[in-house]
């Protein structure tokens, strides 16, 4: 079992009475890179501010690397990288004045190694520029680019595909896969982006109005919510529909869903046959992240 | 910590704001210079040559009609007079004579020329009066007005003293020696001009001997009263005075002359650009952390391992040091650019002023003593940008920040003047009486009675520990809420 970098036990968080976080317990271990999901106003960004120590913890306990973050703040946040809610950086500064800002914070960065950061994440040609010139994408590298710099162990990025075009996404994956792979890094990504954080992670903890409703392997999630589903391509979906019955459903005129197990899969399709339907292809529906997020969470519902 | 600090330095000096804040600072310094200079070369008085408005006045008057009669004769003295400063300049010794000295007897000239009321005897003594004058100011002989009023005094004093032998009435002898105090004062001015040197052409030593006169007549006041009983109003005006005329003295002995230059405005460096080191001040303070909040960078600063406090009292160690800096920057444009405008003489001449703990005159070094009213000045600074700094720590707010020490500034005086005025003792408590440690120099009297310099020093610093402790307190708790 790899070491488990961050840890959050039980955290509960309340603003004026109204209870953000009714008991978050995730953690991160190294390599790993969890997906933190959930819709607008679940108390996602609270999570981070409270793992980061920006808000005061309710009741739980934080740990990184082994040390608690109320009491022991410097020595946990010192191998921490983060991006929160948006990069917000110095805009009247060159995005490498920013870079030289941040390393004089922390012990033995050299000047390559803030080159060599700039480079991955693909800022080289604009580094000079004042920030205040950089699109919100560039702004988003810039903001890697800082949380990554110091070489952290456990990397915290709140919604970093904001804004960011297809290739910089593309990019930002590979980058964290490298990170998560080479470096041992552990990643916690929060973002709605469902689609794409699918592609980037290999565990996901799904949160509810405050509350965790699912941690567990990426592939996990999403085996329980497509398990038992199959598409079948037929020549008219109506006429099958009837022979196969209630366990089916029709999604457009040559496509219909079967909710079975597999074992009854064969007999049906011999139904078919016999009725004179023709069936095309049968696949499994492996879901996507997101459909089973929806299932999840029952919609966005803010309360 | 000492990186924190150059991280905040670097913010700091990477923004305009310093720089815009420098670049008004120095044009001020500029200008103030350039005015000196202007203002310098006519500043005694503005001279209106009144010559033509007299003549047309004259014309329309008819000296020959009873009711024309008097106002006739006033403003043909008057021109006579007018002609006369004009002919010999404003700023000519002659025009102080012509204006002091000569209205009488001008006035028996033109009174018998023009009416009867004059004797031949009073009219041909006033003209020989009157030619002999003309002459000597034509030979630039003010050592004789100086002379004749000598003898005038003398003759009047020596009357006096015989007159006090003579009389046994407490009351007139109170009365004689208030006119021998006058006179013997006028004695002494005039054996000073004649001794120093010094006519009667505007100019400082003039001056230094028109301020002793006019301050030993004031203190006259003072002489019966016992100055411990004083209030502290009185004490002030009292003290000034003092300063004044042993200031003067010192000038007239030393023939010491002190001109509006680069040294002068030096001198008086906090007062003239006081302002503006408190602008510096108390904007870097009051944006140093709330800008961080409102541009969201807090929470970059707040996920370093550093604690709350050693980023807070980082960026409060940055502000003083840029108070410091401010003031070291306006001290240094003064000395170059008002040099370059005003030139560098003088500089070597040091500062004086007058000790109430000694009774004497003493001398500093220009720059020492700059110095040390800096340092006295201090605490006013100090205090208003740590203001500026704990609003900006509780409110987030750089216009809140900036705008409460601006406007506890300006109201300072006006609370002191309130404590005064409806002698509210627990004054002494707040921090506006205290926070001006300049007060105290040199046996100076504080603003209300029974301060004293380590009572302020401490007040001073529980206000400035209440303010450090409050913004330490609020900041470590505080939420990053959502921005």
């Amino acid at each position: 079992m790899p070491d488990i970098i961050l840890k959050c036990d039980n955290l509960h968080k309340s603003f004026r009475k109204k209870e953000i976080l009714k008991g978050v317990s995730l953690e991160v271990r190294s390599g790993d890179i969890l997906g933190f999901i959930g819709p607008n106003g679940a108390g996602k960004t609270t999570t981070i501010k409270l793992i980061l120590g920006l808000q005061s913890i309710g009741s739980g306990n934080v740990s990184i690397n082994g040390f608690d973050i109320k009491n022991n703040f410097e020595k946990a946040i010192a191998k921490v990288g983060a991006i929160i809610e948006n990069p917000d950086l110095y805009m009247y500064m060159s995005g490498y004045d920013n870079l030289k800002l941040i390393s004089n914070l922390y012990p033995n960065i050299s000047i390559s190694r803030i080159d060599e950061v700039v480079k991955l994440v693909g800022l080289d040609n604009r580094i000079h520029d004042k920030v205040s010139k950089y699109s919100l994408g560039m702004r988003q590298r810039l903001g890697v680019a800082q949380a990554i710099l110091h070489k952290p162990n456990l990397l915290i990025l709140d919604e970093p595909t904001n804004g960011l075009d297809p290739e910089g996404i593309r990019d930002l994956r590979n980058l964290l896969l490298k990170l998560a792979k080479e470096e041992k890094m552990g990643i916690l990504i929060s973002s709605h982006n469902l689609a794409e954080l699918e592609s980037f992670c290999n565990k996901v903890c799904i949160i509810k109005n405050g509350s965790v409703v699912e941690t567990s392997n990426l592939e996990d999630v999403k085996k329980q919510a497509s398990e038992g589903n199959y598409v079948i391509e037929v020549d008219n979906s109506k006429k099958a529909r009837m022979v196969i019955g209630d366990i089916s459903s029709a999604m457009d005129n040559t496509h219909i869903q079967v909710h079975s197990d597999k074992e009854d899969i064969p007999s049906i399709v011999k139904k078919l046959v016999l009725q004179d339907i023709k069936v095309y292809s049968i696949k499994e529906d492996v879901s996507t992240l997101e459909e089973a997020f929806f299932k999840k969470t029952g919609g966005n519902v803010i309360d | 910590m000492i990186k924190l600090i150059g991280n905040e330095f670097k913010k700091i000096f990477k923004k305009k704001t310093i720089f815009i804040l420098l670049a008004i600072t120095l044009a001020y310094v500029i200008l103030t210079n350039i005015m000196t200079k202007a203002t310098s070369s006519n500043r005694y008085y503005y001279y209106y040559d009144d010559t033509k408005y007299y003549e047309k006045q004259l014309a329309e008057l008819n000296p020959n009609s009873e009711a024309d009669k008097s106002t006739y004769i006033e403003l043909k003295s008057s021109l006579e007079l007018s002609k006369l400063t004009a002919k010999y300049g404003p700023d000519s010794w002659q025009a102080n004579v012509i204006n002091t000295i000569l209205p009488s007897c001008i006035d028996t000239v033109v009174r018998h020329e023009y009416s009867d009321e004059i004797t031949e005897d009073a009219y041909q003594k006033a003209k020989a009066q009157y030619d002999e004058a003309m002459q000597k100011l034509a030979s630039n002989d003010w050592k004789y007005f100086v002379n004749k009023d000598l003898e005038e005094i003398n003759n009047s004093l020596n009357d006096a003293y015989a007159q006090k032998e003579n009389t046994t009435d407490k009351q007139a002898i109170a009365s004689i020696d208030t006119t021998i105090y006058d006179l013997e004062l006028k004695k002494q001015i005039d054996e000073w001009r004649l001794e120093k040197n010094i006519s009667y052409a505007p100019g400082f030593l003039n001056n230094a001997l028109e301020n002793y006169y006019n301050g030993k007549i004031a203190l006259q006041d003072y002489t019966n009263k016992n100055i411990s009983e004083l209030s502290s109003d009185e004490l002030n005006q009292y003290n000034s005075l003092l300063e004044e005329t042993n200031l003067s003295k010192y000038y007239i002995n030393n023939n010491i002359t002190l001109e509006s230059d680069n040294r002068s405005i030096l001198l008086n460096l906090f007062s003239n650009y006081e302002l503006f080191i408190l602008i510096i001040g108390i904007v870097i303070a009051g944006s140093i952390v709330s800008e961080e909040f409102n541009r969201g960078t807090i929470k970059l600063l707040l996920v370093k391992p550093y604690n709350r406090i050693k980023i807070l009292l980082s960026k409060f160690i940055v502000c003083m040091l840029i108070l410091v800096l401010s003031i070291v920057f306006i001290a240094g444009c003064q000395l170059i650019f008002g040099g370059i405008i005003n030139g560098f003489d003088n500089l070597s001449t040091p500062a004086i002023f007058y000790n109430f703990d000694t009774n004497r005159v003493e001398t500093m070094n220009l720059f020492a003593y700059i110095a040390l009213i800096g340092i006295c000045k201090l605490p006013i600074y100090i205090l208003l940008s740590t203001l500026a700094f704990a609003c900006s720590t509780l409110f987030a707010s750089t216009a809140i920040a900036v705008a409460i020490p601006f406007l506890g500034y300006i109201a300072s005086s006006l609370i002191n003047q309130f404590a005064l005025a409806y002698n509210i003792k627990q004054i002494i408590y707040f921090v506006t009486p205290n926070w001006d440690l300049s007060y105290y120099l040199f046996g100076g009297s504080p603003l209300f009675k029974g301060l004293t310099m380590p009572f302020s020093i401490a007040i001073c610093a529980i206000y400035l520990v209440i303010m450090l402790v409050v913004s330490c307190i609020v900041f470590k708790k505080r939420d990053i809420k959502n921005i």
